[in-house]
Formats: C-alpha cells, sequence, structure tokens
C-alpha cells in the first residue's frame, strides 16, 4: 500500500515588468516565481535600465521576452542584435528566452529597416525554412533552446499553404525550438476571423499543438471593440474570462508550464497585477492537482 | 532565377506600413492598425528620447515631426533607444520652426543626453592617474568615458536645455539669460557627461572646449597640453572637477 503523500504540481507564474512597476517589484519580494522583460528595453550598454535589470535579477529569475528579433524575416537578424541579445542573456542567466512567429526586418527603398512592429508570415515551407534557419542561429548564438510566440495577425498574407498550428509544429521540429502558446492571441484571432465560437475554436487550436512543444503560456486581456471593427491584442485589461477557461484547458494538455501574465498597456497597480497571478496560481493548483 | 515572393511580399507590406496610405492589396482595416502602431510607438520613443524638443514646440507638431521621421530615417535597429539620430537635421528643414532655428540643436542635444544615460556604466581608473606623476606626458593619453560628447551651437542650448530640466525651480532664470544670449547672438558649446545614472549638459568655454577635442582626437597628453596652453587652459584646476564629473575613463601610456 502506498503511504506516501502525491506530490502536488506547481506551476511557476510570472508577471511582466513594465516601467511604472520598477519600484514596486524591488520594494518587496513579490510571491511570484519569475519576472518577465522586454529584451530590447534594456540593449543600452549601461545606465539606470540596467541597473534595475541587474537588481530585479537577484530576486527574482528572468525571462527574457524580445519583440524585435523579426525571426520570421526573409534577411538574416544583424549580428549587433544577436550579440546584444547574448550580452543580456550572459547578464541575467534567464530561465526562459523568446520571441514571435513575426517578420520585423526588410528593406524600404533599397535601405535595411526595422519595423518596429510583429508583422504577420505566410504560412508555407519558405517561410518555415527561413524561420528556421534564424532561430537555429539565435540558438546557436545564445547556446539555449528559444520559445516561439503565436501572434494575433491583422493582415492575412497571401501564399499560406499551412495553417498557424501546423506551421509552428513544423518549426518546433525542424528548428528544436519550443513554443510560447500566447491564448489571448488565440481569441483575438479567432473574435477577428469572425468565429462563432471562439472558445471552441480556439481550444481545437490548442489541441493541435503537441504538448512536448510548449514551455510557456502567455495570459493577456485586450479591449473589446464594436461589431465589425477588428480587436487589437494591446493587453490593456485584466485576463479575460474566455482566456482564463481556455487556460485551464491548456494546463490539462500541456501540463504544468510556466505561466506568464502580460500586462503592457493602461497599467493597474502593481497589486492588481499580483492578483491577476494569485488568480492563475489557483486555477493551476486546482487543475493540475484535480487531475493528479 | 529563383523567385522571392517572401522577400517581394514583406517588402511590400513594410512600403504600405510606412507609406501611411491605403494600398490596394492588403485589407484597408488590418493595414491602418499596423500602420497606427508603427507610428504611435515611434511617438513613444522619441518622446523619451527628445523630450525637450517636444516641450518646446508642443505635442501636434512634435508628432507630425516624428511621422515625418519615420518615412525619411527609418529606424534599422530593433532598439528604439538608438533611433533619432537624424532628428535634429530634420527639425531644420521643417517650414514650422522656421523661426525657431535653436530646436534642431536642442534636439541634437536631448539625443547625446539620451545616449549618455544609456553608454556603457564607467568611472575613473583612479590608479591609473599615478602615471602622471611617473611617465612623461608625451607618453601618456588620457580618455573619456564613453557618455562624455560635445555639442557646439549657434544658440544658447544649454540654457534652453536646463530651463526643462533644471530640478531646482530654476526655470525663469534660464529662460532670461537663453533669451539674453539670444538677443546678443551668443551661442554655447555644450558638454554632456554622466554622473553615476545621471546625464547633465553644462556648458563650457572655449578653452575646455579645445581640451576636450583633442581629448577625444586621442593625441599625446603633451600634445593636448601644449595645444591647450595657447588657450589658457589650467589642467591642473579641470582635472579634479573633471574627475568628479566623471569625464575620465584612464589615463594610459601612449
Amino acid at each position: 500500500m502506498r503511504t506516501d503523500t502525491p506530490r502536488m504540481q506547481e506551476v511557476m507564474i510570472g508577471v511582466g515588468l513594465r516601467h511604472a512597476h520598477y519600484g514596486d517589484v524591488l520594494a518587496d519580494r513579490a510571491a511570484i516565481d519569475f519576472i518577465e522583460v522586454h529584451s530590447e528595453n534594456f540593449f543600452g550598454r549601461g545606465g539606470a535600465a540596467r541597473a534595475i535589470l541587474s537588481e530585479v535579477a537577484e530576486q527574482y529569475p528572468i525571462s527574457l521576452h524580445s519583440t524585435a528579433m523579426g525571426l520570421g524575416s526573409d534577411s538574416a537578424i544583424p549580428e549587433a542584435y544577436l550579440m546584444a541579445l547574448q550580452g543580456l542573456v550572459e547578464m541575467v542567466s534567464p530561465i526562459l528566452v523568446s520571441d514571435h512567429a513575426a517578420f520585423t526586418w526588410s528593406q524600404l527603398n533599397g535601405l535595411p529597416v526595422h519595423a518596429g512592429d510583429l508583422l504577420p508570415l505566410a504560412y508555407n515551407e519558405e517561410t518555415l525554412e527561413r524561420i528556421s534557419r534564424n532561430i537555429a542561429r539565435c540558438q546557436h548564438t545564445l547556446d539555449r533552446r528559444l520559445l516561439l510566440e503565436n501572434v494575433s495577425a491583422y493582415l492575412t498574407p497571401a501564399n499560406s499553404s499551412l495553417s498557424e498550428t501546423a506551421f509552428l509544429t513544423a518549426v518546433a521540429d525542424e528548428s528544436g525550438c519550443g513554443l510560447l502558446v500566447d491564448l489571448n492571441n488565440i481569441v483575438v484571432n479567432a473574435r477577428n476571423a469572425g468565429s462563432s465560437d471562439v472558445e471552441g475554436d480556439a481550444r481545437a487550436w490548442l489541441d493541435q499543438i503537441a504538448p512536448h512543444h510548449v514551455g510557456e503560456l502567455h495570459l493577456a486581456g485586450y479591449s473589446e471593440v464594436s461589431e465589425g471593427e477588428i480587436a487589437i491584442d494591446d493587453h490593456a485589461r485584466p485576463v479575460s474570462d474566455v482566456v482564463w477557461s481556455l487556460y485551464a484547458h491548456a494546463l490539462r494538455r500541456f501540463g504544468a508550464v510556466p505561466t506568464l501574465i502580460e500586462w503592457d498597456n493602461d497599467l493597474p497597480d502593481w497589486q492588481v497585477l499580483l492578483s491577476e497571478a494569485d488568480k492563475a496560481r489557483q486555477i493551476a493548483h486546482k487543475v493540475l492537482n484535480d487531475r493528479a | 532565377m529563383k523567385s522571392k515572393p517572401m522577400k517581394s511580399e514583406q517588402q511590400r507590406l513594410i512600403a504600405a506600413i510606412f507609406a501611411g496610405e491605403g494600398i490596394s492589396g492588403f485589407d484597408p482595416k488590418g493595414l491602418a492598425i499596423y500602420q497606427r502602431n508603427l507610428q504611435a510607438t515611434a511617438l513613444r520613443a522619441l518622446e523619451i528620447s527628445f523630450p525637450t524638443v517636444e516641450q518646446l514646440i508642443g505635442k501636434d507638431l512634435f508628432r507630425y515631426a516624428a511621422n515625418r521621421l519615420l518615412v525619411l530615417s527609418p529606424p534599422t535597429a530593433g532598439d528604439w533607444g538608438t533611433w533619432g539620430a537624424d532628428f535634429g537635421d530634420l527639425l531644420d528643414h521643417l517650414i514650422e520652426l522656421e523661426d525657431y532655428p535653436y530646436v534642431a540643436d536642442g534636439a541634437r542635444l536631448d539625443f547625446r543626453v539620451h545616449q549618455a544615460n544609456r553608454a556603457a556604466d564607467a568611472s575613473v581608473d583612479a590608479s591609473s592617474l599615478q602615471l602622471l606623476g611617473t611617465v612623461p606626458t608625451d607618453r601618456l593619453r588620457l580618455t573619456l568615458n564613453d557618455g562624455v560628447g560635445l555639442l557646439a551651437s549657434d544658440y544658447p542650448i544649454v540654457d534652453i536645455w536646463m530651463a526643462h530640466h533644471d530640478q531646482r525651480g530654476s526655470a525663469r532664470r534660464w529662460i532670461d539669460a537663453a533669451q539674453e544670449k539670444m538677443t546678443q547672438g551668443v551661442g554655447q558649446t555644450a558638454l554632456v557627461y554622466r554622473r553615476h545614472y545621471h546625464s547633465q549638459a553644462r556648458a563650457i568655454g572655449s578653452a575646455e572646449r579645445n581640451w576636450l577635442q583633442s581629448l577625444q582626437e586621442g593625441v599625446s597628453l603633451a600634445d593636448a597640453l601644449e595645444r591647450a596652453s595657447q588657450t589658457g587652459f589650467e589642467f591642473e584646476q579641470w582635472l579634479p572637477q573633471a574627475v568628479a564629473d566623471n569625464l575620465i575613463r584612464n589615463v594610459e601610456r601612449y
């Protein structure tokens, strides 16, 4: 007869750190397991921002989330960008490093340009080959696995021959990267595609992703817009009810995956952000341990 | 020759976004979202890098200038903090600023201060200063920290900058000083430097400017002192303040 207590499964819960909360995060050790920062905000070689990051990294594990690497760009990622990211990786020894399935580097009037946004990809063999090559180079430079996040897309590029989930799966298989599954982005895309069952379609999306590929989950909210308008993944609201529901589904499918609360605009008080993290922790505890 | 649909499609979308107008082949609503995102992100970035300029010209003109910069000098790095080196040149040619020619140099000063804020952390290698008493000056060179910058202007740019950044409530005094210099046609050379994590700007005279330029050129200390001797520059007086202002990285063998 088994006498030991079954081991409880817990999920690492983190929050995104933005400038307005720098003082709060350093004032008291919060009940969170990691802090995510946007890598490019700390690309300066020195100064106050890097000093704060260094202090935060002494108190919390760090996740470096890039928004500008443009892994799906037809051109290679500039060496200067990779060197800056590598320097940051060496500085904070992050537990996770991630960016998006998007492009941003290109040419404009014959000159190099960075688009400053997460631009949508055509899901086809050519893009698959290019993004896999860019990810492989990045992983080689950083000497670690990268997580690739699904994005909200407001345009549908021509020339797609694969579904988004088939494309992401193929990239993960080809490059060895993991996937960062952003539940809010799935919801926003389903809504903008005119889905009559957003949650059902989002669940189906999750069911097409193999659990072994998933390395992190992002939870966020978005501002509702009127009928006929395109919803934007603005991270300006609390996590929505549909995303909380999807989170439970994702945990049942993917297991105890590190989870992040994202809130980038119209920032709430730090305590509100922490209460969202606490809610995620409670859901994860219930889902995973009921299942166990 | 193999066609490049991916490259051309990506270039086409980027051209449409930067054009800031509807282009056939893209859903106008979706394209407009990316166009608005780009303009909003660019504006936020320039507001951080050019706070004085925004106060000088107001939000509406600043937003217009930011959109112009996106077209004329689009970003080329993934770090918005490095974007804007050409903002001063753009402001130089804005018809709306024809009567405010000092704004462009104000932008150049803002940008130098911003870059100083991001420069590598550095403090003087105090032990290297001992070389000053033991090694002939023609075999020494004095190097400045990365954040140190000079900007010469025909306008009182330091007084104008201080009117917006002096924390001691002395804005009126700086504005009066700037107006007096403008009336007299007197310009200023700004020295930008960083103590701890706070970048600062102060006006310097021609003797210190020439001295610092010599150091930036990397000439030997003997040559720099020789040049400075013709301007009345006093190295012994300058050195302690330069250390306090964190201007010096080290003294090294030449």
